[in-house]
Order: C-alpha cells, then structure tokens, then sequence
C-alpha cells in the first residue's frame, strides 16, 4: 500500500542541537538509509511541530537529479491543511523560509526523515482560497532537499501518541 | 546483546532506565565518566524530548553501532535489563524535598520582596537626609553671612560712637520726660500730615488755611523742640529733668493703691537708670543717671515715708 498517515511533524532546526544521522559506517544493508539517534533539543520542552494533514495529500518522492557520475537525489512532497485559520497562517508567515526537518510515516509505520544537517528542508506555504462554494480551501505545503539517499527511515522513531500526549 | 539494545531504540519511550542499564554496561569508561552522572540525575521517567532521554538515545545508538562494528568487544558482556528507577521510599522523600524546596523559594521571594521595600524606604530616607543636610549647610551658610553682617554693623556701630561721640539708646533708657516727649512726636507727625493734606485743598478758605498753617507751624516747632532735647541728651549735654511730682486722690484708700502703684514704677525706674549709669561710657551720661537715680530715690523715700504709718496701722490691727 503506498502513500503517508495523515500528520507531518515539523522540527525546526534553530530548536535542535543534534538529530539522528547516517552512521559513518554501514554493516547492514539497513544502516545505508536508517539514521540513528535522535532530535536532541537545545533548550527543555523544544518539540517537534505535529501538522494534522487532509487525508491522501501527504505525498513524499526522491527523484534523481544532476549528471551523471554526479547523481543525487531529491527528496521532496507536499501536504495539504485545509481550513483558514489564522493559526495556519501564522505558521506560514513563521516557518516560511525556516530550515528545517521534516518526518512523515509510510503506512508500513516506518517514518521518514526529509533532511539532513548541513542539508535542511526547505517549506513553501500556498493558500487557495477556492473558486466555487464547493471549492476546498486551505494551505498547500510543498517541501524539498538535497540527500544521497532516496530515502532515510528513523531507527528510533518518534512516539506519535507519547507526543500527542504531551501536547 | 545487539538485538536487545535494536529493540530499546526502535521504541525507548518509556524506558528511560533501561536505556541507562546499556549505557551503563556498555559504553567505554571516558564516556561513561563524561554523561553518567548527568543521566543518573534523571529520578523519574522523562518525557521522549527531554534533553537527558535524547542524549540518552543518541550515546546508546553510538553504542548499537560499535557493538554492529565490533561485535568481538563485546562478546563476553551479558546485558541485563533492569529496573534502575527509584523505589517508593526514595519517590516519598523527593516528594517530600521537592514541596520544602518550592516552599523556601516562596520564602526567599517574600524575602526578597521585603528587602526591596526597606532598600526603597532606606533609599527614600537617604533621600531625605541629604536634602535636610543640603538644607542645614544652605541655613548654616545663611547664619554665617548674619553673623558676618552682624560684625561688620557692630564695627560701624562702633566707629559711628567713636566718631560723633554719641550714644545709642533704646527708648526705655531715656527719662521719663523724654520718653514723653518721644511719644508726643509720635503723635504730632500723623497730625502734621493730615494738616498738610487739608491745606492742599485748593478750595479751602484763606483763612481756614492761615489757621491750618499756623497749627502746622505751632506742630512742627513742638516737634523740633522735642527732637532737640532727645538730642541733646543722647549726645550727653546736660538736660534738665523733669521729674513729674504725681497728685493722689483725696480718698485715703484710693491713694494709697496709686502710692502702691507709684512705688513699683519708682523701683523700675531706679533699676534702669541705674543700668544706665553702670553701662554708659560717658561721664555726663552717668552724671544724668545719678540725678534722676537721686530724684527717684527722695520720692521713694518720701512716698515709703507716707505709707510708714498706714503700715504700722494695719499690723496693730492684726
């Protein structure tokens, strides 16, 4: 089954001192693309932003780009939030043009980091108001960045209930 | 071992301790030098962003890592996974210290609220003495400037006496008749004045004007006469003195009240005539004050004589 769960989860990069990264050496097949660790806040209570999305509108692909001998990939999607709250527009005008990383989760529940230090993700935020009264409106988030991996999945993954929890 | 540790960071939320029983068993002893008291400070389960958790994660990852590279280092090594949290006993007491702790920071910002009020009012006080010592040296300074006038006054005071040779007095050192004399010019210059303004008068009849002038004329040469003889004897010339003989009423009670009476003027009279005579620096001045000391004296003497009897009367009776 492909596509994403409905949620982003959003860290800002100015919030944590370290993330999970690509071990330096891979024994298993599995160590290429799982980085261990985890986000490392800098100050207590710096938490990971949780973006409720409409459900089949979390969307993650890593083309290839550049030439060849010269090959990497670029991993980027989008997300939509429908609604026009001025919560939503808030976070566009804060979080546009802020680095960060992105998690999102497969339906396999392996969840996907989008971004690396030194190779943060970048957003862009769009709102469509719609047309027709039928029309949806909301905030459509489109995000990419460089990576040498397609993918790279959490070895510790975030607890989305223990998160939700806290909130 | 590997599978153990893989197990704990696909899900260590909630596990905190155990996490620290591999940290403990497995990391290298610099490390564990470096981060295990720093994690031991963690007494209850934290939340899955809490700094120590994370930090927690990332050395037991590192520690996945090199068992994966370097199994061999690892093999005689059985990890255990235990229960390190405290117990209930230990849970009471940081209870217990917890309540104390927010309980003296309360006091310490009552405190410290306290002593922000008295270091405003010691503030405020200061305030005040300096303003009363601004206050005190700005009087001090003003006393020194009378004092100063006052010197330089005296010193012109004195060199005045010493130039004209004349004497100042107050009023009450005078006799009896120039005080008199003293009060009548008192009287007299309102009264010129207010003849003055009537002869202005431009309707006013000639011959109501030629009697205005010549009261005024009349005032004024009481006035200069008067002023003479107050000059005359401050300056110390010899000036005739009048000592008024007083008349009693007929009534014997009567007149020996007003005898009463006269008797203790006498006695105030003596009294700063002879402080005159003791103060002044003048030899006619002292020859003045003896002949009125004198003319005192003989009516004392006679009005005591005269009251003698009534006296004597008045203890038979008793």
């Amino acid at each position: 089954m492909g596509g994403y769960k409905n949620f982003v989860l959003l860290f800002l990069a100015t919030h944590f001192s370290a993330v999970p990264t690509l071990p330096a050496t891979q024994v298993t097949e599995a160590d290429f693309v799982t980085a261990a660790g985890a986000f490392t806040p800098k100050t207590a209570g710096a938490k990971p932003i949780y973006i409720e999305c409409t459900p089949g509108t979390v969307k993650y692909s890593a083309p290839s780009q550049g030439e060849i001998e010269g090959q990497s990939f670029a991993p980027a999607g989008e997300f939509y939030r429908a609604g026009d709250k001025a919560a939503y527009a808030a976070i566009a005008r804060k979080y546009n043009n802020t680095p960060c990383y992105l998690v999102v989760e497969n339906m396999d529940g392996k969840q996907i980091m989008v971004g690396q230090p030194g190779m943060e993700c970048n957003l862009k935020f769009e709102f469509d108001g719609g047309q027709k009264r039928a029309d949806r409106r909301g905030y459509k988030i489109t995000y990419g960045t460089d990576s040498v991996s397609p993918v790279i999945y959490l070895a510790t993954k975030v607890d989305i209930e223990d998160l939700l929890a806290e909130s | 071992m590997l599978k153990i540790i893989q197990e704990w960071l696909a899900k260590p939320s909630g596990r905190y301790f155990d996490g620290l029983a591999i940290f403990t068993q497995l990391a290298s002893p610099d490390i564990k030098k470096k981060y295990l008291e720093y994690f031991g400070q963690v007494k209850e389960e934290p939340k899955q962003h809490d700094i120590h958790f994370t930090m927690l994660i990332n050395k037991v990852s590192a520690i996945a890592q090199n068992v994966q590279v370097n199994p061999k280092a690892f093999e005689n090594i059985e990890l255990v996974l235990k229960e390190i949290g405290p117990d209930t006993a230990t849970l009471e007491a940081i209870e217990l210290k917890n309540a104390q702790i927010i309980e003296l920071k309360e006091k310490i910002e009552l405190l410290k609220s306290e002593n922000e009020d008295v270091l405003d009012e010691n503030s405020e006080l200061s305030d005040q003495v300096e303003e009363l010592e601004s206050d005190l040296g700005t009087a001090q300074g003003e006393v020194s400037e009378y004092e100063e006038k006052l010197e330089e006054l005296e010193k012109e005071l004195t060199a005045l006496k010493s130039k004209r040779g004349i004497q100042i007095m107050a009023i009450k050192d005078m006799p009896e008749d120039l005080q008199k004399r003293y009060a009548r010019i008192q009287e007299i210059t309102p009264l010129m004045g207010s003849i003055h303004s009537q002869i202005s008068v431009e309707a006013l009849h000639p011959s109501t004007r030629k009697k205005l002038v010549k009261q005024l004329c009349e005032l004024d040469d009481e006035r200069r006469q008067n002023w003479d003889m107050i000059n005359d004897w401050s300056e110390g010339k010899t000036v005739e003195i009048k000592v008024e003989k007083q008349e009693y009423s007929a009534d014997p009670f009567v007149a020996g009240a007003e005898m009463i009476r006269r008797v203790l003027k006498l006695q105030e009279n003596l009294k700063n005539s002879q402080a005159t005579f003791d103060g002044a620096d003048r030899e006619v001045i002292k020859i003045n004050a003896q002949k009125r000391i004198d003319a005192y004296k003989a009516e004392l003497a006679e009005l005591e004589q005269k009251l003698a009897p009534a006296k004597s009367e008045t203890d038979a009776v008793e």
